[in-house]
């Protein structure tokens, strides 16, 4: 039951395999936006240092965004490709999830200190696009999970802040809109940036960029339990600009 | 097929095209032997905007790329274990829409374990000829007009080419487009105007022919700017006469060029390619005038001459021949050039003193 992870939805190149229990190998590329150069290649060294083919993974999971749409849609048809001739299903999950989650996976302290989890990812034009995670602990579930409770969208830097105060909540706040608006966000009282409560926290990955590990955790626990699969649609969030290319056929 | 297995007529290509605005997959055998050519045209969805919206022509081919390839499969008869390389178009072209194609054609090759060919596109269009006429005659020249190049070429055989001329300013589709949207005929340009053209009077505008008589290269910005200022000087002219007026100026100039570069390379067949060689009155003249000057003439059909997966996966199976595969590593290059580096120095260098 081994799954491969894609994360091609901002910047870097993350690739991943294994499990809901383990992570059997992982890759992450600081690209710089050459997701389509680095992602196939990051895949064959995976594999390969495994001993692994596509024809032994069980399900191929692939972050669907919001985020660069490019990127995204690099991962989305290599994912669907590779799962199509693999006859295996393909599972998405959205980018400000794998965030949040990434969070909880590198310093479950700051996320238990907060009452919701606000991932926010840059989206250029001073946008953000965000979502929130309240901490689900149910004592039947050991495994962390996160509980969404409100969808991805995207806006101003603005509406984020109302949004979060509109809630009244102490918000954890991660990704990298957080950082990028660090200033503006720090002016909302219920606001605690990932990472700044203990100056000497060390992470052992970046955790305000998505990683394929954490959706590969993610996805497998889909899978593993059944849940319906997320199709691989991308989340845009936003209408494609009508800027016309005359350089045509 | 193992990587180092040798090309032949039986080798299969799956050939991958998103450049534009049509996602199409093809299944050619042996590089000529076309199993199946599958082209899903985004025309309905850009015609409101009366031109290719990036975005929107990216995002439908990520929906259509997979459903395309499956349908190509399915009319070839072919199992993805037939499939010898993956042959798919690198650029140039529009880079988000480029990115699918490039996508899937490697995800592709690396899950079959089969060769990757990255196809330069206008290489490509000078293939569609070779598919539809197996035994084209070389040396050839080869005009090549869409909406996005105006290009003059001598081929003396596959992936054996050089540049003749050039527009130094709008391709001549584009100006087929810009008219047609000034004068309201409709989207895509090409065929509105050849529509309207049947009806109206080709000599009722004598639109300026620029640099009829100067070189190879050609120039059309000049021609578009002079319709619009016809029609703003004389609001009731019928549209049918200008875009007859307009077509027959963009045609005596690409005609008069081709034959000339024909002669003076002393080639034995003249071949047309890219969108606009669906025109009817190019096709018309091209026919009339090789006939007189006794070049053998190659009109590949419409299906050809336009956006096409079988020309890509065609051109791959030469280049995989003569070349061999591409890596894994390859990226889209939207401002791919045709020419070598050495010809655009010349012709750089060749502009320079003109001036
Ligand atoms: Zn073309």
């Amino acid at each position: 039951m081994k799954l491969l992870a894609i994360d091609t939805a901002t910047e870097q190149v993350s690739v991943a395999v294994g499990d809901a229990e383990r992570v059997e190998a992982a890759l992450h590329v600081a690209s710089d936006r050459r997701h389509v150069e680095a992602l196939i290649p990051a895949i064959q060294l995976l594999l390969g240092n495994l001993g692994m083919t596509v024809h032994d993974l069980s399900a191929i999971a692939v972050d669907i965004g919001p985020g660069l749409f490019t990127g995204m849609r690099v991962g989305i048809t290599t994912a669907r490709t590779l799962a199509n001739l693999a006859e295996i299903p393909v599972v998405g999950i959205d980018s400000l999830s794998v965030v949040a989650h990434g969070a909880m996976a590198a310093s479950p302290v700051d996320v238990d200190d907060a009452d919701i989890v606000v991932p926010i990812l840059d989206a250029r034009r001073s946008q953000v696009y965000w979502s929130m995670h309240r901490d689900n602990f149910s004592s039947f579930s050991s495994s962390n999970e996160l509980e969404e409770v409100r969808r991805p969208r995207v806006g101003d830097v603005a509406e984020l802040l109302e949004d979060v105060m509109d809630r009244g909540q102490r918000a954890l706040i991660v990704g990298t809109g957080a950082n990028r608006y660090a200033e503006q966000l720090a002016s909302c009282p219920d606001t605690v940036r990932m990472g700044d409560r203990s100056g000497s926290t060390v992470f052992s990955f970046d955790p305000h960029v998505p990683h394929a590990s954490v959706l590969l955790r993610l996805a497998a626990r889909k899978v593993e339990t059944g849940a319906a699969l997320d199709p691989a649609e991308p989340l845009y969030l936003r209408p494609p600009d009508a800027e016309i290319n005359w350089v045509t056929r | 097929m193992s990587r180092n297995a040798p090309v032949t007529d039986a080798t299969v290509v799956l050939g991958i095209e998103t450049s534009c605005d049509e996602t199409a997959a093809a299944i050619v055998m042996g590089g000529t032997d076309v199993l199946s050519s599958v082209v899903s045209s985004q025309i309905d969805i850009h015609a409101k905007f009366g031109g290719v919206v990036p975005e929107i022509a990216s995002r439908a081919h990520l929906e259509l790329i997979g459903p395309v390839v499956a349908e190509a499969l399915d009319t070839a008869h072919i199992h993805n274990e037939r499939i010898d390389a993956v042959a798919v178009t690198v650029g140039p072209g529009l880079i988000g829409a480029l990115l699918v194609g490039v996508a899937a054609a490697k995800a592709t090759a690396f899950a079959l374990d089969v060769p990757l060919i990255g196809v330069n596109h206008l290489e490509a269009h000078l293939y569609a000829a070779l598919l539809d006429d197996p035994n084209l005659e070389f040396p050839a020249v080869v005009l090549l007009v869409s909406g996005g190049n105006t290009l003059l070429l001598s081929m003396d055989g596959p992936g054996n080419y050089r540049l003749l001329g050039a527009t130094i300013d709008d391709a001549a589709g584009e100006a087929f487009d810009k008219v047609a949207r000034f004068l309201d005929l409709g989207y895509p340009g090409g065929p509105a105007v050849d529509a309207a053209a049947q009806r109206g009077n080709p000599r009722a505008v004598d639109f300026p022919r620029a640099m009829m008589h100067d070189g190879l290269d050609f120039s059309f910005s000049g021609l578009k700017t002079a319709v619009m200022n016809h029609v703003r000087k004389h609001p009731d002219v019928s549209s049918d006469d200008v875009a007859a007026s307009f077509q027959t100026a963009v045609v005596d100039v690409l005609v008069a060029k081709l034959m000339r570069a024909a002669r003076e390379t002393s080639a034995r067949s003249v071949v047309l390619g890219g969108g606009v060689a669906a025109n009817s009155l190019l096709r018309s003249e091209v026919e009339r005038l090789a006939a007189a000057d006794g070049f053998r003439v190659a009109l590949p059909s419409r299906a050809m001459c336009t956006d096409n997966a079988a020309m890509i996966a065609a051109a791959g199976w030469y280049r995989l021949r003569d070349n061999g595969p591409s890596g894994l590593d390859i990226g889209a290059v939207p401002n791919l050039s045709l020419v070598t580096d050495t010809v655009r120095t010349n012709r750089a260098a060749s502009h320079r003193d003109r001036r």
